[in-house]
Formats: C-alpha cells, structure tokens, sequence
C-alpha cells in the first residue's frame, strides 16, 4: 500500500520535471570559432571525469580516464600520437627527439630530448627512459596488460648518454603505436622502494607540460598546474581540475550551476534537451565525438544455428536497425561495419550496413534449411527447434534494450530468442568460456589497431576470439597486416580483410557510438577526436 | 554487573571470527580475483594477457592456495595489525580506513541522532495523541517519506535546491567547499553545516516512520498498564505520568533498535555517498567488492564488525542501565 503511494507520487513529480516536448537531435558540431583566435595564457578549466582514478601512474594497472588525463600531459611517453592528425594519429616525437628503425624492424634506436627536467627541478636523462622499461618489464611491477604488448621485446637499453635502443624479436607494425601508453618515470623517484604500492603513485613527479598540485585524501579533486620549467612549448592555461563525480544526472547538475568547463559523459536522453535549455547554451556548447568503438552482436558460430554465414545474415538482417536508431540510438550513432576506428583507411566505406529486411532474411534461413517441420511455430532443421539465448551483463542498458527489440522481431519469423542477464565477471567469464549462443558488447581500441586478438582463428583458445571465427582468408589477411610496415599496403589488406567479416557477418555491427559533452564557451582551442584531449593547447578566452 | 560484561566481551571472540569466516568465503564463491578484476576491460578486449603473469601475482598474494590456509594466513597477518594493501590503489588498506572512517562516522551519527531525537517526540505524541486529525496527518506524511527511495530523493534534492532551474540554496557535492582550509572555525563549521544537510536528511528520513512506530507502539503498551494508572490516580499531570513514569519504560525497544543500527553508523551508504561525492566507508566497501580487492574487504569488515560488536555491548549496557531487571537475568 505505502509502497504504491510512494511510486504514484514519485512518478507525479517525474511527470512535474521531465517536459513532454519532443526535442530535434542536435548535430553536436562545435562551431569554429571554438578553434579560432590568438591564445591568451591564464585561467583554469574544470573537468568533470567519470571515475575515481586508483592512482595517477598509468604503469601500473589503470583504467581509461586516469590514462587520458595523466599521458602526455603530466608523464611523458618517448613517442605520441599527433591529437591533431585525425583519423591517421600518426606518431610524433616527445621525449624522444628522433628514432630510426633497423631494415628488419627489430632495432629501435632513440635520440633522447636534452635539457628536459623532472617536476622537481631534477634533469632528465637516459637513465629514467632505462630505469622505466625495468620497472615495465619487472614480473613483480603490477604492470600486466601494459607489459602484455612488450612480450617480444628482448632488449632495452642505454647506448650512450642520448641514446636508448629497444630490441625485439618478432617484427611488428604497432611497436611504435604501443610506445605511446608507456610514461616514462623519474629514477630519482621511484627508484627506492615498492613500485606497486609507492607513496608517488598519487603525487606524480613527471616531465609534461603540466606538473601535479594536490589530490586531498577523500577529496575528488584532482589539481594541476601549468609546468614553468616545461620543455616545449608552455601550456596556456595557468590550472585543470578534475572534478570526480560518478552520478551522471548529478555531473549534469553540476554543469548547469556553471560549476565546471567541461563533462563528456551525459546520457544520450540528457544531452538530446541541452541545446533547447537556453540558459544552459548561453554559456555552453554541446557536442559530440566519436572515439574508436563499436557495438556489435556476436554469434557463437559453435552453436547449430550460427555455423552458417547465412543464417548469421538472416539474423542481422531480422535487426531492426532504423527502430534502434530512432528508439534506442537517438540517431547518436554513426553506421559502421568494420572492426577499426570508423574513420580510419583501413575502413571500406562502401560497405554499407544490411538493411532490415525480414524477407530475405527467410528466404536465407529456408536456404540454410530452416523451417517448420513440426508445424509448432519455431523453425528447425534436423530436429534442432531454433531457440537460443541472448546474453549480456547487468549495467548494459544498451544489451536489455537491444534484446528486447530483437526478441520480437525473431518472434514473428519463427525464432525463439530469451534474454539472459548475468552479473559482469560472471557474464565475461561466460563469454571467455564461449558459453552463450549470442551476446552483445561495445568493442573500444585505438586509431590503429591489430586485429589479431578478435578474429585470429588462434584467438578462440584464449583471446578474445569469443565467437570462434574461424576463416582460412581472414587469417591470412591478419597475419599480412601484421608484418606490412606500409600503411598504405596496409589499408588494402585491412580493407580486403573487412570485406571477408561483411561477407560472413559473424558479428552484426550496429554503429560507432558517439560520446556526449558540452564544453563551456569561453574554452577554446579544444579538440574532441578519440579523446586524445590536447590540453596544452587549450586556452581561455577573454570574458 | 563485571561478570556480565566479562561474559559478553568474551561472546565478541567466537562472534568476530565468525564474521570473518563468512565475509571470506563468500568473498572467494564470487567469480573473479583482484588480478583479474584490476584489468577489467583489458581483460575483456586483449584476451591474450599471458597467463604467466597473472599466474604470478596469483602466487605472490597466495591466491592459489587452499582457502583454508589462507584464511588461517589472514588471521595471523589480522593478529598482528596487517591488513596489507589494497591492490587497486596501492595504499596501505589502514590509511584508507582511516580516511573514510571519520567522514562515515560523522555523517552517519548526526543521521541516527536526529532519527531519535525526532522520531521519539512524535511517537511519544502519536501514541498520547492517537485517532486524532493531527497524529494521522503526520502518521501519513511519515509514511510517505519512508516510501520514498533514497536515490530518488537525494537527485531530487539536486535538481531542486542545487541550482540550475530551480533554487540554488544547497551545495550538491562533497562535503566542503573550495578554499575550506583558509576560512576561520566557526565558518569552516558553518560550511561543513551547510554541506551536510542534504546528505543527512537523505539519510535521516527513511528511519523516521519506523521508528516513531515503534516508540508509539512501546508508549501504548506502557500506558495501559496499571501503574500509570496509579499515577494518574495520585492526581499527577499528565505530563509527568508521560514523562516520568511512562517514557523510560517504553524506550527499551528503541535502546534494542540502536544495537541494530549500528552496522549503518560504520558501514556508510554508498546511495548517499555515490551520489553527493562523499568518500566514505559505503563506497569503499562497494568499490572494492567490485574489484575483489580482499585486503580492502577483509579490513572494512573487521572494522565494522569490531566497531558493531562493541556498540552492541554499548547498547546492551544502556539496556542494563534502562531496566535493571536484565542485569540480574
């Protein structure tokens, strides 16, 4: 009884706060003057991130946000990726000055930047790049996923007092690429006690344009100031804050007091009203970007009913992607049928995604010899009736939403589909186990990826391979790209090796998801692509 | 009264390790480790993390032996005062207790204060007041609060009083403002007061219906009985047999209450906490059960059943203090 009332009345005041009013998708450029003008030094901006960083030392296990904020701006890496270079992000020079690659790939020698000083007013040298790739690759530094790419390196060290050379064994067309998430770490530092648990972790002492100020125990807030002694080119603003606040409705009402600069993690149904509240656009610019991502439903080619390409056509077929576009996608997401950055070469943009098309689809699953024998409704071959689950993890909205859609569509043509929940690790433990029969998740990566991991046929045993693809062409093209050091070689391989996935749909693809934010107006010089935030070059307009 | 507390104080032995027991073998039922766990998405998108390594630091934190020797590593460790690190963030697992214990604390006793020092005024008048228009009205608005779900109300509170649309009265985050260190006492008092008031009452409200239940409840029970009769008798004003006679008889369910309550004050409330960005014990309970990260478990537990069992003891002395009748039982 109390409860009911409670609902009645929390859905009257739910009603009271959430207009009616159907709001047009908003394009979520930002406008050029964002990117314009002459840069003035001064002002801080306040950014609000999603998640409580575990320490500020991406060496040792991270997650994604303490990355972006700490590389290359407070820690350095010896090579970038260029922020302004979209979609290539090629690698450029930072504290290494220059480097030059052996003819067989497997000598990298780098000329180390001279004159560049730690924080604390300590010089940089050689010894911390050496002192570094010890810790990375010390077994007992709790480095596990980084020191996961460097498995064939076989050699660091010092050639003379700006020289540092990285030998390996095998070639590699990303070893340049997987340099750009290895900060390098002042000796002087870190080099008496446990790294795993040193008291730095949370006090960096680094080499980037900005320089750490304060991280309060229990506060969530995390201070820089800009770097005096900086090498290069001086950062323009004099502070950023990082505001940590987990609750996004909360982070929202934090940007509407005009509380801070900056958030990029609104939920797609906040962000659609912002650029109707315009007190909110007096002051601020909604945008959005798109960072290397796809959402896919994978289809377990292990079970009956997925082993034929054709039936996996079906099913992406019977995916209602205009309805999840106008329901569920708000029309945020990009079409995307490729495993890469949807932007990048590697990418065939003729390939367009499979319309929704429920009577090919049956007409392929009659191919496939599918059909009702039994007369009960539910499509079978050889006595197998067509039902199967639908699995994905608590806290994917997206997974609930989909599968709900996706379920009644498949209803009408004979196909059983039930939805299973699962908490997180149990449900990825499922997935590595490759016990389910479909699921869907979000695949992240970089500009430039390998995708050995996903779709080698070796990758079933114990990578991410979940849904056992197994294509004798598709594994050769892997393995072409991986020894092809000429991207534009490469980009052919990679586009020939798309062509092969579109053609046996073991996934379908359901779009590049896109990252919603608003950015206060007065920041300018910003830049939003695949999060490779540039903050040195951000600056403060006058009021 | 000595052998009493000896008693109970050697209870708290057998009833700790139980604790510990428990929280530990459910702790390691659930699926995952902490090296597992810390990779997360890693874990997930780069399948081929080698298995050496994480074999490794299986083995240097002695997740590959049998759980019983674990266990029995643990309590040697517990009995020394090592509770190690924690593995996400590296601290010592005593330092971050000892952040986030002072801030639960704080909030969470102000909350259980006022909960009885509002709840029992209204239950004491409930129950003298009962069937009238007044009593049912704050009966109804009572149970309305408690129907309320917390998360609801605190983003509520922020959309309303936190500026944007509508008033801007209240900070919404954290539990200082900027630039706290530099202010003299009584402003740091008065800005800590200001930021609490919104956590509290998203915490305070809830326990307000039940408990005025009970206390009217407790009140009825005692006022039938025959010695208020009497008082009332003698010619005493109704107001003395009330409070007098009636109420410290009728506050031993309520002193019973307490006992369970305590768990709340040190274990926190990751809702409120999550949501008005206060580091406390609530959330750091949760995130390091996310994570598995054991050292950070096993300390908030044996933190909060040690600091539990003792306000057990405390509400159970208030209880011998209340009715003499337990003490001699």
């Amino acid at each position: 009884m109390t409860r009911i009332s409670g609902q009645a009345f929390a859905l009257a005041l739910f009603l009271f706060f959430t207009s009616s009013v159907a709001h047009a998708i908003p394009s979520g450029e930002l406008p050029s003057e964002e990117l314009a003008g002459t840069p003035i030094d001064g002002g801080t901006v306040t950014f609000i991130i999603p998640t409580e960083p575990p320490h500020l030392l991406a060496l040792i296990e991270s997650d994604g946000w303490m990355k972006e904020i700490t590389i290359p701006h407070l820690y350095e890496p010896l090579v970038v990726h260029d922020p302004h270079d979209d979609p290539d992000y090629r690698v450029a020079p930072r504290l290494a000055e220059s480097w030059a690659v052996s003819p067989d790939h497997l000598t990298y020698t780098f000329k180390i930047r001279q004159g560049v000083r730690w924080h604390d007013g300590q010089p940089f040298s050689v010894d911390d790049v050496v002192f570094t790739f010890d810790k990375l690759m010390d077994p007992g530094v709790r480095a596990i996923s980084l020191r996961n790419y460097f498995q064939d390196l076989a050699k660091w060290e010092k050639v003379d007092a700006t020289t540092f050379r990285l030998v390996y064994k095998k070639p590699y067309f990303l070893t340049l690429d997987t340099l750009v998430d290895v900060p390098i770490i002042p000796k002087h530092i870190f080099g008496a006690g446990d790294l795993n648990t040193h008291s730095s972790l949370r006090a960096p002492v680094g080499t980037g344009p900005f320089k750490f100020v304060s991280w309060e125990p229990g506060s969530k807030k995390i201070v820089y100031a800009r770097n005096e002694l900086y090498w290069g080119k001086k950062a323009h603003l004099d502070g950023l804050v990082f505001r940590i606040i987990e609750d996004r409705t909360v982070a929202a009402q934090v940007m509407e007091r005009g509380d801070a600069d900056l958030y990029t993690f609104y939920t797609p149904d906040r962000w659609i009203k912002l650029d109707a509240d315009l007190r909110f656009t007096k002051d601020y610019w909604p945008f959005k970007f798109f960072t290397a991502n796809y959402v896919w439903i994978g289809w377990n080619e292990k079970r009956p009913f997925f082993a034929d390409a054709r039936v996996r056509t079906a099913m992406t077929l019977l995916s209602n992607r205009p309805y999840f576009q106008d329901r569920i996608f708000k029309h945020l997401y990009v079409d995307h049928t490729c495993h890469f950055y949807w932007k990048s070469k590697d990418c065939d943009p003729t390939l367009a995604p499979l319309p929704y098309d429920v009577a090919r689809a049956q007409k392929l699953l009659a191919q496939a010899g599918w059909a009702d024998h039994d007369g009960d409704g539910v499509l079978d071959k050889d006595g197998v009736p067509f039902r199967f689950t639908f699995l994905f993890g608590n806290g994917s909205v997206l997974g609930e939403q989909i599968g709900t859609v996706l379920r009644d569509s498949l209803r009408k043509v004979g196909i059983v589909m039930d939805l299973q929940k699962l908490e997180w690790s149990t449900f990825t433990n499922r997935l590595r186990n490759h016990a389910f029969d479909a699921s869907t998740l979000v695949w992240s990566g970089a500009a430039r990826g390998d995708p050995y991991q996903v779709w080698h046929s070796s990758q079933a045993a114990d990578g991410s391979n979940y849904i056992s693809f197994n294509n004798k062409i598709a594994d050769q093209l892997i393995e072409q790209g991986r020894a092809e050091f000429d991207a534009e070689k490469r980009h052919g391989i990679y586009r020939a090796f798309g062509k092969v996935l579109y053609d046996e749909q073991p996934y379908t693809w359901l779009g590049t998801r896109a990252e919603l934010g608003a950015l206060r107006k007065r920041v300018r010089g910003a830049t939003f692509n695949l999060k490779h935030w540039n903050f040195a070059d951000w600056w403060i307009a006058s009021p | 009264m000595k052998r009493f507390l000896l008693r109970r104080l050697l209870l708290m032995v057998p009833t700790f390790f139980g604790i510990t027991l428990v929280t530990f073998a459910f702790l390691h039922l659930a699926p995952g480790d902490p090296v597992s766990m810390s990779m997360g998405d890693a874990a997930i998108g780069q399948g081929a993390i080698s298995r050496e390594a994480i074999a490794h630091f299986r083995h240097t934190m002695g997740l590959d032996d049998p759980l019983p020797a674990q266990y029995a590593k643990w309590l040697w460790r517990i009995v020394r005062f090592d509770f190690g690190n924690g593995w996400r963030t590296g601290q010592p697992v005593t330092q971050l207790l000892a952040q986030s214990l002072p801030v639960t604390l704080l909030l969470s006793s102000i909350a259980l204060f006022l909960s009885y020092a509002i709840a029992i005024p209204l239950g004491v008048h409930a129950a003298v007041k009962r069937d009238s228009p007044a009593e049912k009205l704050v009966t109804l608005l009572l149970f309305i609060l408690y129907s309320l779900p917390v998360p609801f109300v605190a983003i509520l509170i922020i959309l309303l009083f936190g500026g944007g649309h509508f008033f801007n009265v209240l900070p919404i985050q954290g539990l200082h403002r900027d630039g706290f260190e530099s202010l003299a006492w009584p402003a740091r008092i008065g800005d800590l007061v200001w930021h609490l008031i919104a956590p509290v009452f998203c915490l305070t409200y809830g326990s307000l219906a039940s408990l005025s239940r009970y206390m009217r409840g407790a009140m009825l029970d005692v006022i039938r009985q025959d010695y208020i009769r009497t008082a009332r008798a003698k010619g005493l004003s109704e107001r003395a047999v009330i409070f007098r006679h009636a109420l410290r008889n009728s506050l031993l369910p309520l002193v019973t209450l307490l006992g369970l309550y305590l768990p709340f004050l040190v274990g926190g409330s990751v809702i409120v906490e999550r949501i008005f960005g206060i580091n406390g014990m609530g959330m750091l309970a949760f995130r390091a059960i996310l994570e598995r990260d054991y050292n950070v478990i096993m300390g908030v537990t044996t933190l909060t059943a040690l600091l539990t069992m003792v306000g057990v003891l405390v509400s159970d002395l208030l209880y011998a203090i209340v009715d003499p009748r337990i003490r001699h039982a």
